[in-house]
């Protein structure tokens, strides 16, 4: 059966394929029990695939923790290549080829649905510095167009500074998920004017 | 309002609230959080509108209210990054809370207003983005081959290296190759602030 939305596992909020979200999140016990609502179909589904991006270490950990959370091993998962690990890198462009060469994989082997799930890091070694980042953000939506992929980028509120949620959170990703509740961000930029409109001028004044 | 009384009005709203505002004050989208204040608080006759900071401040008693007050007049005015300020909650003196607000200025005006609890570990100077000041560089204009000012360009708009490869029919890892040395030009921190700088000097439009 073709598969045209699915469920984030939030409240009843559900998004196309295709989708790009921010989630905001009030810590590691809150991602969690976001990440095993999200991610369990796609466990349960052998059509479905899973992938984690971050920094270095951070896939590794949300894996461990999935599994805790589910109480067993998803060895045969990776195994199998339906669940993939991907890191982040200093450089943004590597990252995002990091983020899409698997998918484009998973997608060729033809899962139905591929659902990421990508805990946001800021100024942290190994990782893009933050306008970098933000440019990666705005990469992504364009290329999820056609794809059969959901990519949940997760911010921490209790972590994260105010231009990492504005900029990146707000700003680069069409739909936001707050407490359970999905909404259409009112101040995403489009990823065609993101450089010129937010990064450039933001560098400029902060070179000033 | 001094801060144990701000403190205990926040203490009893932990969950995270989110709120743009435009430059006149008027809240232009909230999360549930703020919704909730808001329409507690809202004078008669304009429950179903947001509001305005004003408002809610002059008027209200909730923790929105007096977070606003507090912190919102900061920063509206001026060029500041941003705007924290921290305060801890007095009857559960290890739960500290973090009003912030960062400015828009891209497609809109504005602020983004977050009111949150944080982690102990909370960084509570924000890296900046950039941070890197070239004013007095020189643009290394006369050591850009044709091809490397072409690169540059595809760049400013915002292209990967593998959209930028493939608009010139020309290998990814040529393209990497050509984005590490101009960023090595431009004495650069970073892929952006290399556009950046070539923008600052008007290398690209």
């Amino acid at each position: 059966m073709k598969v045209d939305r699915i469920a984030l596992g939030a409240g009843d909020a559900h998004v196309p394929l295709g989708s790009h979200v921010c989630l905001f999140h009030e810590g590691e016990t809150d991602l969690r029990a976001t990440q095993l609502a999200y991610l369990r179909p796609a466990i349960d589904d052998p059509q479905q695939a899973v992938l984690f991006v971050g920094p270095s270490g951070v896939a590794e950990r949300q894996l461990a923790s999935l599994e805790a959370d589910l109480g067993r091993s998803l060895s045969d998962m990776v195994s199998a290549d339906r669940l993939v690990l991907a890191q982040g890198d200093r450089d943004p462009d590597t990252q995002l080829e990091n983020l899409f060469g698997p998918l484009e994989h998973l997608v060729a082997a033809g899962y139905d649905v591929v659902r990421v799930l990508g805990p946001v890091a800021w100024a942290v070694p190994g990782y893009p510095p933050p306008e970098d980042f933000l440019w990666y953000e705005s990469r992504i939506t364009p290329l999820l167009t056609e794809l059969p992929v959901v990519v949940l980028c997760a911010y921490d509120v209790t972590q994260l500074p105010g231009q990492a949620l504005a900029y990146g959170g707000l700003e680069t990703h069409p739909l936001v998920l707050m407490s359970g509740r999905l909404s259409e961000s009112p101040i995403f930029v489009p990823p065609e004017r993101f450089v010129s409109a937010r990064l450039v001028p933001l560098l400029n004044e902060s070179a000033r | 309002m001094d801060t144990g009384e701000f403190a205990s009005l926040a203490a009893d709203s932990l969950e995270s609230g989110l709120a743009i505002v435009d430059p006149a004050g008027t809240i232009t989208w909230a999360n549930t959080s703020w919704r909730s204040a808001i329409s507690r608080d809202a004078p008669r006759g304009r429950e179903k509108a947001l509001g305005t900071l004003a408002d809610l401040a002059a008027g209200a008693r909730g923790a929105a209210a007096a977070a606003i007050e507090h912190g919102i007049r900061a920063v509206i005015e001026g060029d500041s990054a941003s705007f924290q300020l921290e305060y801890q909650a007095v009857t559960e003196p290890h739960r500290r809370f973090l009003l912030s607000a960062t400015p828009l200025r891209a497609e809109s005006r504005g602020a983004v207003v977050m009111r949150r609890q944080v982690h102990p570990l909370f960084e509570r100077h924000e890296p900046a983005i950039g941070g890197v000041h070239s004013a007095e560089a020189a643009p290394p204009l006369d050591r850009l081959t044709p091809r490397e000012l072409q690169i540059l360009g595809l760049l400013a708009r915002g292209l990967s290296n593998r959209a930028i490869a493939r608009e010139l029919g020309i290998e990814y890892t040529t393209v990497r190759g050509y984005v590490r040395t101009l960023i090595e030009k431009f004495g650069a921190r970073s892929r952006l602030e290399c556009v950046a700088m070539a923008f600052r000097w008007g290398m690209v439009e």
